[in-house]
């Protein structure tokens, strides 16, 4: 049908009005369209589905924030001198660069797993980052930037060490810097997002406390609040995920003022544990400050960019410290006299007065961090996505498809023409009519082009062989009157006890017939009379799907978690495989435990890019609407099965359940055939796989090869009492088997 | 699940294994069909062999590369004249005012041929007399991912085979270690990396044997291409040894033609192992070519990928893609199209010299071009937006006239003028070169012939040799 949305159909009789009257159904739907600040909004409408349980702590956390809240502004509120003070304190500490942020030069920088640190104080150091979407390529000295290159671990923590000389200290500052050559978001060195998940510091070995974290707040999901850095939960932390082009600051206010003599050196620990791989900051500074408090730093370079047009500033110059500790439209409004503020200005300072007082602080970081428990546990209640309805856009027939051609026909609802009319006497046919009409006893269509579909994932060939079509364009079914039984059965079942559109029934139906249970093997006269099989005198033989290709290697070798439902997963994935993507930049991160090890049909779908395991077997990209799969055969296959750490990982744990469940080595063979084929090895194939076991078990217990590196594949733990060069020879025949022709054909 | 299991001998499976009678061989046409093509013989003799597409993603403006237009540059800063853009389709800069916005940059003559181009091309300029540039190209795909579309595969519509899917299904590969159709990304400078979806190089109808692979300049080459860690190639090669010979007993007892092609694909991929690693490294190529081309071993540039694509050529790939990313330049046109000149221009003169060098010329056509151009116009002031009706192509090699400037664009580097050149005759041509015609070459699809130029495409005669 979709020839028809430039004209009629030259060989199917859908007209161009048929197109358009189908359209017109969904014009009561809401589109959002691209959203360019991608995130929270960019999915349009979101339903929460708490469970009871979690509507009421969702309450709860509400009522609590409300009432922090109220208390903390009603104590503002009820001390305008108090406010005056703080205001004049404010400017007078400003305009002094009182409240800067102190960029520090670190002495050292070490990192836990291997990351290399280096340290740019003096030094010259190139940058490339975003201004106003346009790169700015630059080389100037560091002024303390730390850059992380080199090894690239999950999880890494930094240990910077600087000395800040004599004073005494309100709040370190965290200023993340982009750089193009950060594959996560240009901020982080994998994943799409950094997350620091704790943050710690101590003077000359006393440990210092962190009260209150503030961050840019830019780019900042809910479930990475700036709080979480400093909340003793290793996982948790902040981070910054989507928007790009910006720089990220975060603030941490110290408990007590921290005070520092002449030597003493302070340590920052960065810390980033969190389940997303690599999400670990690759450029950074460290800043203290002595205000009363100083603002983080604007991460939007843009602003930037205008500010220095504004002052004549270069850039360059503005790299660091803008604002000086006090956001831009705070200032303009504390500049103001009380009386010339608008309402927008005086909240801002009210609120600004909350967040800085000394005497508020205790309420402010209540309520900061009741803020945080409550948006990180509506971030972990899962929702649904749903379009919303609204007074429907006028349809018009758009005469050769042109969208800017405003002078076609008005359509209303309807299906195609040739198919008949919706019953909808004296009202517009809705989505609703159509759904109905869809799966009416009077649309035959339907039912056979499920049936249609669903016979293709039992004999490999759908009894019409264009399973999107059947029409003229698709092929007369081989067997019209069993496509017609079939649908009819699905629709109208005529066996006792069924219900209508059962799936179950129909699989049912068609996997006890006698046709499903015949044998694959053709004989010669049926090779010659039927090559492609289409009479059914046999069954078919065929290559599985992509996804059960993954499943069946997962299941035999015991690492399927084949639970039901829930969110998508990320399996492993080559390094680097987004490269060619971007806005944002991002890198893969894979799962944890047990996803890893779902069933295929959970893996994340990244349009575009392909999960490469499923893309290899011709999984389609989900770019169109994509009914049907032809089975390639390629060398890339090959290297999957092969080499794929997950096909790797599955030989090594299938190997571990051969060796577990039997003693010698032929009858382990025996099982392996028996659990993957379902059938037990000829003489032949024993000889090869034992002269295969033989050649490596003698390989690895020489130490031509390394056993332990061959069964480090994965994430999937090691039992401790093995024999390692045993089992490493055993995976080496359990990847032959991953890899048999047999293993992923259906016969 | 156990001594049961082993016991139950008499499973459908071995049933059918053992007990039917046994077959003749079955054909091996679906593995010949892999390095033979459809085309055979050839519609012509062919004057190319194989093409390696220099493709600058993004839409480079012609204005600083390839088409000089003295009077933009006298008219800058003053109303673009409404006679050229009324009722025409613009991107970015709808409903704002149009200013003429002159070449930031000047141009000069190069070679006996005299072509011009803009100066921040000299090495380019250096083989201009072996170079034609086609002034008059043009597009109907105002966004990149539709224009891309549009450039690879002949049409808007997803779905169809790009153009190296194409050739390779009509030609067939000359190499069985590589595949025959491959795709390089070069990492650069840039600040408007368009993404290009791997659709861009998929077989679309067609079997997807014939789709582009493409190699990764971080990571493995190929995907997958690393034997396991703790195993070594000698143990690779008895692994895929054993596979192989179970696969053949499997064979020799259900005479399946999909085992044969499994077998053949397994001796592909060992052969793959061992060949493409040390294919894509270039650090062993003498020093004098690295400095030719501007290469640093391991560094992904644009330069080691016209080396790598030279390599390939000389395996026999048939359709070499290379895609160099940002020259989206909406912004600072005059910064940033000087960062891509320093990052194309060394590389691309020295791939041609190499072949020419290898005597390779003759027989592979090189094509430098994008998916289309920028305005006159200038958007911001300072950048000029996505522009369909006029670009520039650069060919060379592989039967293309040596300097030759053909067709061009208005006064104003507008719209093209004299012998305008849509996607679809680029198609055609290419295709005439390689001794197809292209209405020759289709594929049964929805009730019509479809074939990579559509319903379009004149081969320009005027640029072959």
């Amino acid at each position: 049908m979709g020839c028809a949305e430039c004209h009629n159909h030259r060989f199917d009789p859908f007209t161009a009005k048929d197109f358009y009257s189908m359209k017109a159904f969904f014009a009561d739907i809401r589109e959002t369209g691209l959203i360019q600040d991608r995130g929270a909004k960019a999915w349009g409408s979101k339903l929460l589905l708490p469970t009871d349980e979690q509507s009421q702590r969702l309450q709860g956390l509400d009522d609590q924030r409300e009432a922090a809240r109220a208390a903390l502004m009603k104590k503002a509120e009820a001390a305008p001198e108090q406010r005056w003070a703080w205001e004049n304190r404010t400017l007078a500490a400003y305009k002094a660069g009182g409240l800067a942020w102190r960029y520090q030069k670190p002495d050292a920088a070490s990192s836990s797993n291997g990351a290399k640190l280096t340290i740019y104080n003096d030094e010259p150091v190139d940058s490339n980052y975003y201004l106003n979407g346009s790169l700015a390529s630059e080389r100037k000295t560091g002024d303390g930037l730390v850059v992380a290159s080199g090894p690239d671990p999950d999880n890494e923590t930094y240990a910077i060490q600087f000395k800040p000389g004599e004073g005494d200290w309100t709040a370190l500052g965290v200023d993340i810097l982009q750089d193009e050559s950060l594959p996560g978001n240009r901020l982080s060195r994998g994943a799409d997002r950094f997350v620091l998940t704790e943050v710690d510091a101590a003077v000359s070995g006393r440990p210092a406390t962190f009260v209150l974290a503030t961050s840019t707040g830019f780019g900042q999901p809910p479930e990475h609040p700036a709080m979480a850095a400093i909340d003793g939960d290793a996982k948790t932390g902040w981070g910054v995920a989507f928007g790009e082009h910006r720089n990220a600051f975060l603030a941490l206010r110290f408990k007590q003022k921290l005070h520092t003599s002449a030597q003493d050196i302070v340590t920052v620990r960065l810390h980033h544990d969190s389940d997303f791989r690599r999400a670990t900051i690759g450029r950074f500074r460290l800043a203290l400050s002595s205000g009363e408090h100083s603002w983080p730093e604007t991460g939007d370079s843009g602003r930037k960019n205008k500010i220095a047009q504004q002052t004549k500033a270069t850039t360059a110059t503005l790299n660091i410290a803008t604002d000086r500790g006090l956001a831009p439209e705070v200032l303009m409004a504390l500049e103001r006299d009380e009386e010339d503020r608008t309402d927008a200005q005086k909240k801002l300072v009210l609120e600004q007065y909350a967040w800085a007082a000394p005497e508020l602080e205790p309420l402010a970081v209540r309520v900061a961090q009741l803020d945080t428990s409550r948006d990180m546990f509506e971030a972990s209640i899962p929702r649904v996505i749903y379009t919303e309805r609204m007074k429907p856009r006028t349809t018009r027939i758009l005469s050769r498809g042109n969208f800017l051609d405003d002078s076609g026909e008005i359509v209303q609802p309807s299906i195609p023409a040739f198919l008949g009319k919706l019953d909808t006497p004296g009202r517009a046919a809705t989505r609703l009519d159509l759904a109905n009409w869809l799966v009416s006893r009077s649309n035959p269509l339907t039912a056979r082009a499920q049936v249609n579909r669903v016979w293709r994932q039992f004999f490999g060939t759908g009894l019409s062989k264009v399973l999107e079509d059947l029409g003229s364009q698709g092929e007369w079914p081989s067997h019209p009157e069993l496509l017609d039984w079939l649908a009819a059965e699905f629709m109208e079942p005529q066996s006792p006890g069924e219900h209508a559109w059962n799936t179950r029934h129909l699989i049912r139906t068609i996997v006890t017939s006698h046709a499903y249970r015949q044998a694959s093997l053709p004989t010669r006269e049926m090779e010659e009379r039927d090559p492609d099989n289409r009479l059914l005198a046999r069954q078919s033989r065929f290559r599985v799907d992509a996804e059960v290709i993954h499943d069946v290697a997962l299941a035999v070798s015991g690492l399927l978690v084949d639970h039901f439902g829930g969110p998508s997963v990320k399996p492993y994935e080559p390094e680097g495989y987004l490269a060619a993507m971007n806005f944002p930049k991002r890198e893969y991160s894979a799962s944890h435990g047990e996803s890893l090890y779902r069933r295929a049909l959970y893996t994340q779908w990244q349009r575009t890019f392909l999960h490469p395991t499923l893309a290899a077997f011709d999984a389609p990209t989900r770019e169109e609407c994509a009914v049907n799969r032809v089975n390639s055969n390629t060398p890339l296959q090959a290297l999957v099965l092969l080499n794929d750490p997950i096909f790797v990982e599955a030989s090594r744990a299938l190997a571990q359940r051969m060796v577990e469940s039997r003693k010698d080595f032929d009858e382990r063979l025996g099982w392996v055939f028996s659990t993957t084929l379902n059938r037990q090895p000829s003489k032949e194939e024993r000889a090869i796989l034992s002269a295969l076991y033989k050649k490596n078990l003698a390989r690895f217990r020489s130490g031509e090869a390394d056993a332990a590196k061959l069964l480090s594949a994965g994430d999937s733990p090691l039992p401790s009492s093995v024999d390692k060069t045993e089992l490493a020879a055993t995976a080496t025949v359990a990847r032959a088997i991953l890899n048999l022709h047999e293993t992923i054909t259906r016969d | 699940m156990h001594s049961s299991d082993e016991k139950n001998l008499l499973c459908r499976r071995a049933f059918l294994r053992y007990g039917t009678s046994a077959l003749g061989m079955l054909g091996l046409n679906s593995l010949l069909a892999q390095t033979r093509g459809v085309v055979s013989p050839l519609h012509h003799p062919a004057k190319a062999k194989r093409v390696i597409f220099l493709y600058q993603a993004g839409g480079p403006s012609h204005i600083e590369t390839f088409d000089h237009k003295p009077k933009l540059a006298e008219m800058h800063g003053k109303p673009m004249p409404e006679s050229f853009t009324k009722g025409q389709q613009i991107a970015q800069l709808q409903n704002s005012q149009l200013l003429c916005f002159g070449p930031q940059y000047d141009f000069q003559k190069f070679g006996k041929s005299g072509q011009e181009m803009c100066n921040l091309f000299p090495h380019i300029g250096s083989v201009a007399d072996d170079i034609c540039i086609v002034r008059s190209m043009w597009t109907e795909q105002i966004n990149h991912d539709p224009a891309h579309t549009l450039m690879n595969t002949g049409s808007i519509i997803t779905g169809r085979p790009s153009m190296g899917s194409w050739i390779l299904y009509g030609l067939g590969a000359e190499t069985e270690n590589l595949p025959g159709f491959v795709v390089l990304m070069s990492a650069g400078k840039g600040g408007q990396m368009q993404p290009i979806a791997a659709r861009q190089w998929s077989a679309g109808l067609l079997p997807s044997r014939f789709q582009g692979v493409k190699f990764n300049s971080i990571g493995d080459p190929v995907l997958h291409i690393k034997t396991p860690p703790g195993l070594t190639p000698a143990m690779q090669k008895d692994e895929i040894a054993a596979i192989n010979a179970l696969n053949r007993l499997e064979d020799r007892a259900v005479h399946d033609p999909e085992i044969q092609t499994r077998i053949a694909q397994y001796e592909m991929a060992f052969r793959m192992q061992s060949s493409v690693p040390d294919l894509v490294d270039v650090s062993k190529e003498p020093q004098s070519v690295l400095e030719m081309y501007g290469a640093k071993p391991g560094d992904g540039s644009f330069a080691s990928n016209c080396l790598l694509a030279r390599k390939l050529a000389e395996r026999g790939v048939r359709f070499i893609q290379l895609y160099h990313r940002d020259w989206d330049h909406h912004s600072g046109v005059k910064a940033n199209i000087a960062i891509k000149a320093c990052e194309t221009d060394q590389a691309t003169a020295a791939l041609i010299r190499d072949l020419k060098q290898r005597g390779m010329l003759d027989d592979t056509l090189v094509v430098w071009g994008g998916e289309f151009g920028r305005t006159p116009m200038s958007q911001g002031g300072d950048g000029r937006d996505h522009h369909i009706k006029g670009f520039s192509f650069l060919l060379a090699g592989g039967g293309i006239k040596g300097g030759l400037s053909y067709g061009s664009t208005d006064e104003l580097g507008y719209a093209a003028e004299e012998n305008p050149v849509a996607v679809p005759d680029f198609h055609a041509t290419m295709l005439h070169l390689l001794g197809i015609d292209h209405e020759r070459l289709t594929v049964k699809f929805s009730g019509m012939d479809a074939r990579l130029t559509g319903v379009g495409g004149h081969v320009v005669k005027g640029i072959i040799a």
